[in-house]
């Protein structure tokens, strides 16, 4: 199933069988980021939407009309609306497990395409260095740029300008990472050369992201404790590198070529010659 | 799924072209789950979807109101 080709493990299988194991790993790393939510996500979106509506019935109770209220929140989230709170968490479960199929696939498919010019000595070790890289890029920097709210944070007015700032930092970031790793890892470069680029690259490149991307957090409200917005912050982030991190994991222990069929792994094969070329010795 | 069958087939620029596809293909589905508003869906339909996925949405950091 594979080639040692140099030091990087070049891995042979089927397209098919590679979105299949990503879509496992995917899987796995989703039921297990659906549980994450479940237990660190949750009561924190629990207690921002008990102070969401306490804030719309007190403006009902005032001169608003509850359409006014409905429109000020974006979405209600009292017993006459589309979706229960209950439905809420299970459709949001299945959701977050949903992505991680979809993430996983994307991630096998990169994963192969891109191969041994990825970090990593092995095949599962570069599994791993992607899985790190896509959290900096996918999660990490646009937690930085709009940190993740709970339900009674958002400012319906600014969700256009925050949405494309999220998006914007994706992909700006996806490329300044691929152009980092690119260069930490360019053959014709010598070795001290490519260090010193890469540092340069990412820094440069950061300095102007931080530049030139639009402040587009809000303030959190005066009616919201900025402690369950932390809470909800280190929650959500804790969920999402997990899913990073097992989707990695999942995928190299996966991956064909590994254990016993890896070339470098079978040295207690004594029955092969040392030397094949060289007999009687 | 014939036409990808056919491109598995045809060799490796057709498979990088199908991996590329695809890559976008579930990229697209998961700003499809979280953030569709009216664009492919009927409001009703994209208005049920958003609450559906309300929590996953908040969780996964992604903007919201």
């Amino acid at each position: 199933m594979s080639l040692s080709n140099g030091r990087h493990l070049v891995v042979t299988s089927t397209l098919g069988r590679t979105v299949g194991h990503g879509a496992l790993a995917g899987a796995v790393a989703g039921g297990l980021g659906a549980a994450a939510q479940y237990w660190l996500v949750e009561p924190s979106i629990r207690a921002a939407i008990a102070i969401e509506e306490a804030g719309a019935a007190a403006s009902e109770a005032g001169d608003h009309s509850h359409a006014a209220a409905d429109q000020a929140t974006g979405h209600s989230h009292a017993a006459d609306v589309l979706v229960s709170r209950g439905e809420q968490v299970i459709f949001g479960m299945v959701t977050v497990l949903l992505v991680g199929i979809l993430i996983g696939i994307a991630f096998a498919l990169v994963h192969r395409f891109l191969g041994s010019r990825l970090p990593g000595r092995t095949a599962a070790g570069s599994a791993m260095a992607l899985a790190g890289l896509g959290f900096v890029a996918f999660t990490l920097a646009p937690a930085i740029a709009v940190p993740a709210n709970p339900p009674a944070a958002g400012d319906p007015a600014t969700v256009d300008l925050r949405t494309l700032t999220y998006l914007g930092t994706i992909v700006c970031c996806a490329a300044l990472t691929a152009l980092v790793t690119g260069l930490a890892r360019a053959k014709d470069l010598a070795s001290e050369s490519r260090a010193a680029a890469a540092t340069a690259v990412g820094i440069v490149g950061t300095a102007v992201l931080i530049w030139a991307l639009p402040d587009a957090a809000d303030p959190v409200p005066t009616n919201v404790p900025t402690d369950l917005v932390w809470q909800f912050r280190v929650g959500s982030l804790t969920q999402i590198g997990l899913m990073w991190l097992v989707l990695g994991a999942a995928f190299a222990y996966l991956l064909p070529g590994r254990g016993p069929s890896r070339p470098s792994s079978a040295p207690a094969d004594v029955r092969r010659p040392a030397m094949p070329g060289v007999p009687g010795q | 799924m014939t036409q990808s069958t056919t491109a598995v087939a045809s060799g490796k620029i057709a498979t990088t072209a199908l991996s590329i596809a695809l890559v976008a293909f579930a990229l697209l589905s998961v700003l499809f789950l979280l953030q569709e508003n009216g664009l492919l869906l009927s409001p009703e339909a994209a208005n049920y979807l958003h609450e559906a996925t309300h929590d996953a949405r908040h969780a996964l950091g992604v903007p919201c109101h």
